[in-house]
């Protein structure tokens, strides 16, 4: 029976892929220039699409809804409480969407390397993955409990958002040895465009 | 009298479209991109017509030479997907590696796995061993397939109408013969008939699929040579592994309090 299930699951995850290339539709080849200009905007969209750490901090900020609770009828705190929930959901989505640009940025540079490492490659998709799948989790806790149910769980996503926009300013700096920098007129380093 | 006219019917449309399909790779010469690919549509398009006759003419050794030209078309399927997985990433090389590895690994593995089996199970009837060892066979076709379009999909690897049309079509008959042999060696010659319709049917689908991609030949879209680029892949590497761990060490704190 176990064989059965694995087979018919295996022919069933085929199916879906097959699904999906049916549906894809297909871009033109990318290389050269076009992909330089595509990771540059990924690289932008890295540094700034992720929102500030203040910002965020306001939205989850717990001194709103205690003002809202004792001053404000039951139907205005309803009314808050979605807004907000509305907010956080629109928060993390924000935070997935990075993480899919990142992979975006690494996926679409990494293909043209003749050494690609199957291991790091492999752990760099699994990452990928189980972030995004945090995402969503993240996403079902905000939707079902909302922003204020778990207290904690705000304090930490507030430092997550501060911490993950210094480790973004600070990752980049990796990046003047990539190809992208050909892009940045003004920028130092052995690949700058004359 | 109904079902069997109907099964010839299929049969003849099988050899008719396989025909057409052949005369159109050769023509457009599609056949110069994709050699395995109409090797294999040769294999089965021989196999189809000689099948027929043997089943007219002699009947009681039908099965015999099914389960012979069922393995010939099993190994030449192989080339189709090692056909699809090179092709498809001829212009990577780092994935092509990645893809290749890991598929041939799995590869490997189900195929010693098959063999193993055989040779323990030899006094087991000789229909249910070859049914399960054309299963674990195409089984692990499905995952080499599998493996190279989930390549193709995180990379973001651009393929062109042929081979997509080539991949579509042979998945299809793959992921049919996998499942479908799978209930066979669970429920018993029960299930023979079913099965017989649904791989006719699946394979007549993936023949129209074929008809329509392989009428013309539409070359696999490159990237430019100046996309051939030599920084470092360590550092790009690191550099995604950085932000991606911290992330979600923050990201994991937050969901899991």
């Amino acid at each position: 029976m176990i064989q059965l299930i694995l087979f018919l699951a295996l022919g069933v995850g085929l199916l879906v892929l097959l699904f999906f290339l049916a549906r894809r539709t297909e871009s033109r080849a990318e290389g050269g220039a076009q992909a330089l200009v595509q990771a540059r905007q990924a690289l932008n969209s890295l540094q700034t699409g992720l929102l500030p750490a203040g910002l965020v901090e306001r939205v989850f900020a717990q001194d709103d809804w205690g003002f809202v609770s004792s001053k404000a009828g039951a139907g205005v705190q309803r009314l808050f409480l979605r807004e907000r929930k509305r907010i956080a959901l629109s928060w993390v989505a924000q935070v997935r969407r990075q993480v899919l640009s990142l992979k975006d940025f690494h996926s679409g540079q990494s293909r043209f390397y003749a050494r690609l490492d199957v291991r790091t490659e492999i752990g760099l998709a699994l990452s990928f993955a189980s972030l995004l799948i945090l995402c969503r989790v993240l996403q079902a806790t905000f939707y079902v409990r909302g922003p204020y149910a778990a207290p904690r769980m705000v304090g930490f996503a507030i430092t997550a958002a501060a911490k993950v926009c210094t480790v973004f300013e600070r990752s980049l700096a990796f990046l003047p040895r990539t190809p992208a920098e050909v892009l940045r007129p003004n920028s130092p380093g052995p690949h700058v465009a004359a | 009298m109904g079902r069997m006219m109907l099964t010839l019917i299929v049969w003849w449309t099988t050899i008719l479209l396989e025909s057409v399909i052949l005369v159109r790779c050769i023509k457009n010469r599609v056949v110069k991109d994709y050699p395995f690919f109409a090797a294999y549509l040769t294999c089965v398009l021989i196999s189809s017509v000689s099948g027929y006759i043997v089943y007219e003419v002699r009947y009681s050794l039908y099965q015999y030479w099914y389960w012979a030209w069922e393995l010939v078309c099993v190994i030449a399927g192989y080339g189709v997907v090692l056909e699809i997985l090179e092709r498809a990433l001829e212009s990577y090389p780092g994935p092509r590696r990645l893809a290749r590895n890991v598929g041939l690994f799995v590869l490997a593995s189900v195929v010693g796995f098959t063999t193993v089996q055989w040779a323990l199970e030899h006094g087991a009837s000789s229909l249910r061993t070859s049914v399960e060892v054309e299963r674990n066979l195409r089984s692990a076709e499905s995952v080499l397939l599998a493996v190279t379009l989930g390549v193709v999909f995180y990379y973001g690897v651009p393929i062109g109408k042929n081979l997509k049309g080539i991949a579509l079509g042979y998945g299809l008959c793959v992921a049919t013969i996998v499942m479908g042999n799978a209930a066979r060696s669970y429920l018993g010659p029960s299930f023979q008939a079913v099965f017989s319709a649904m791989s006719a049917y699946s394979y007549t689908v993936s023949l129209l699929i074929w008809s329509l991609a392989l009428w013309s030949r539409y070359p696999n879209p490159r990237p430019e040579a100046s996309a051939q680029l030599e920084a470092d892949y360590d550092s790009l590497a690191k550099w995604t592994r950085t932000v991606l761990g911290r992330m979600r060490g923050r990201l994991g704190k937050a969901a899991g309090s």
